[in-house]
């Protein structure tokens, strides 16, 4: 038998190696420095060393006695408004007005969410409304949980609903990604990785079709299980210019199974492909988050879940039109899955307005600020590059970058490495086309001049 | 080693106390993380814990570590008492193991997996005294302190947790009995 000498040495090996790859998060000392420079909040909360003897007592049991009493009044003179919550997706029409319940989660940009970055973000949100106008919203919250309350006692319609997800839940994070260098084959493999050899997947998602160009379903997209199961595939690789900050949990049902039944009542309005694999939920940040946010009946065992580590994002593919926020429960919805090395976050542009094309369609303008202006020269320049050196081998194959906001590509345009071998210098604007309305391109332009969420939101909960 | 610093920033935080975060706060998110078992309520944990032990800095200063751990333990009985209240949470090991890169190290004695899994089971007052003393290397007084006890509760909870791990181990089903022997020359 081992002495306890040794059994402890073992045990401390043990712990030492189960914990080796836990790190601090980055920027540790300055979100402490924000959160004890935070706001009359933090103090509010400040945490202080309790009251002994029959003082302690009396101050904890003070303030719960009060709060039932309190309660009792409120049930039996006013009554208890239902706090049953129902899911996303889910979204139900009140007489008496609806809250959208957001929990915040962490971003690369705000890697732990405090008091601090979740004012920031609820002071965002509130000046969308001002700004875009969003009648009957109003936005407060509540330790890491944001309230969206729409609408009054006496009407709260869809489109208020609506509207109110698209202007205040919306993330809003515009990123520029290099196309070919990020873009990954089922093979796992880049695209600027095979097409040199002329695959044939390769060239399909770099250069698309007449019918389906770069970036949009059919030039090589995915179903969404392909997507993310490439994608799961993919090993972590953390990295300052990645978009998004965590892993990302994904269920999914398997074909004709009950639980895809239960998805396809839930997540009303879309058919089901009876011989694929049918989307459950996520993307969430943990198991519990997906377990929540399940469809009613389903439990996390019948489901297949896959997992994409930081490194790897999933992309829906370029939309016809922006009228809609894209919904992961759409079956015919198509994906690319890209390496997570953003060249241009959306923190680097300035001037974001609607305008309009020669065409007089719809789209969103922009310039870059001194540094966002050098990385996109860079970003071109070395596109440009890649260009002329497949020109050289007899390949005249355009490279391309790709604009993505929140989890949507918007476009995927060229460069044209004979006309700029160079890169492109961002002294104009430079343009987001697309099937944008005017009213959603105003709310781009608008989303992107007041900046993005410093924090991503997920929907928990939708009550009455 | 991850950043710590916030980088650009003109922090206002006493310069003893950022020292005592350059050089503590990674032995404190690892305790963290091995008291609960969740690298996100770790970090959270941390965050609270060092801005609680900042705020009393001028009572700290003495012994930063001593403090930080107490407020630490203080915050996992929190998190204790509320998942008490809530569903029971799902460990993530048993879902994400399959996508989990297998390690190839052969460990002929002892199965680190097998310890792991062990502590895991112990009772949260004997993982508590186990991660302080043997993992955060506090004194026994130190760890008394901590967990708001006495110098000779904290051995009792020693021995038995030992006891027990001793227990966990030989009739852990993937732990075959010899490797709770020793090999010559194993070490």
């Amino acid at each position: 038998m081992l002495t306890d000498e040794q059994l402890i040495q073992r045990l401390q090996a043990a712990l030492e190696r189960e914990s080796a790859a836990i790190v601090p998060p980055p920027r540790l000392l300055a979100s402490i420095d924000e959160e004890l420079r935070g706001s009359p909040v933090a103090e509010r909360h400040r945490w202080r060393a309790p009251p002994r003897g029959f003082r302690r007592r009396l101050a904890y049991f003070a303030p719960v006695v009060a709060a039932l009493v309190a309660v009792a009044v409120v049930a039996v003179f006013i009554g208890v408004p239902s706090r049953k919550p129902v899911a996303p997706g889910a979204k139900r029409v009140a007489r008496g007005g609806v809250t959208l319940v957001y929990r915040a989660e962490p971003t690369a940009q705000a890697p732990i969410v405090n008091r601090a970055a979740v004012a920031s973000a609820v002071s965002l949100m509130r000046r969308r409304i001002a700004e875009l106008g969003a009648a009957g919203v109003a936005v407060t919250s509540g330790g890491t949980k944001i309230f969206v309350h729409v609408g009054s006692r006496t009407s709260t319609s869809q489109e208020q609903l609506n509207r109110a997800e698209q202007l205040v839940g919306t993330t809003a994070r515009l990123e520029f990604y290099d196309w070919e260098a990020n873009a990954l084959t089922p093979s796992g493999k880049s695209v600027a990785w095979l097409e040199g050899a002329q695959n044939g997947t390769a060239l399909a998602i770099s250069q698309g079709s007449t019918a389906a160009p770069p970036g949009s379903p059919g030039a090589g997209s995915m179903p969404l299980y392909q997507a993310v199961m490439l994608a799961s595939e993919q090993p972590y690789q953390a990295s300052e210019d990645n978009a998004g900050f965590g892993s990302e949990y994904f269920a999914f049902g398997a074909p004709g199974s009950g639980a895809c039944a239960a998805a396809a009542t839930y997540y009303r309005g879309f058919l089901l492909d009876p011989h694929a694999h049918c989307y459950l939920a996520g993307p969430q940040d943990n198991l519990s988050g997906l377990s929540s946010a399940l469809p009613p009946r389903v439990n996390l065992s019948e489901a297949q879940v896959l997992v994409v580590k930081r490194g790897t994002v999933v992309l829906e593919a370029v939309p016809q039109s922006f009228t809609h926020a894209p919904e992961w429960s759409d079956p015919t919805s198509q994906f690319f899955v890209l390496r997570d090395h953003v060249s241009l976050f959306g923190n680097e542009i300035t001037h974001p307005r609607q305008g309009t094309d020669a065409s007089g369609s719809p789209d969103v303008t922009f310039g870059f600020t001194q540094e966002g202006a050098t990385a996109f020269q860079n970003l071109t320049a070395e596109i440009a590059h890649r260009g002329a050196v497949l020109g050289g081998f007899g390949h005249q194959y355009n490279q391309h970058f790709a604009v993505a906001l929140d989890t949507q590509l918007i476009t995927v345009p060229y460069i044209n490495y004979k006309q700029y071998p160079d890169g492109i210098t961002a002294n104009n604007h430079a343009v987001l086309p697309g099937g944008f309305t005017i009213s959603t391109a105003r709310d781009l332009a608008a989303q992107l001049r007041l900046g993005s969420l410093p924090i991503n939101l997920k929907l928990i909960a939708v009550k009455r | 080693m991850a950043d710590v610093h916030g980088t650009g920033r003109n922090l206002q935080l006493d310069p003893s106390f950022e020292e005592f975060v350059s050089s503590g706060s990674a032995r404190l998110l690892r305790s963290a993380y091995l008291l609960i078992g969740d690298r996100g309520h770790a970090e959270d944990l941390l965050q609270v814990a060092l801005v609680r032990t900042a705020r009393h800095w001028e009572q700290a200063r003495d012994a930063p570590a001593a403090y930080a751990y107490r407020v630490l333990i203080n915050l996992v009985h929190d998190r204790h008492r509320h998942l008490a209240r809530r569903v029971v949470e799902q460990p993530l090991d048993r879902h994400v193991a399959a996508t989990r890169p297998v390690v190839d190290h052969v460990e002929p004695v002892i199965d680190h997996d097998a310890i792991i899994r062990a502590v895991k089971l112990l009772a949260p007052r004997q993982r508590e005294v186990v991660v302080l003393r043997f993992y955060a290397d506090l004194s026994v007084a130190e760890t008394a302190d901590a967990i708001g006890s006495s110098p000779g509760s904290v051995k009792t909870h020693t021995s038995r947790a030992l006891a027990r791990l001793r227990e966990l181990l030989a009739n852990d089903p993937e732990t075959p009995n010899r490797r709770m022997t020793e090999v010559p020359g194993a070490d």
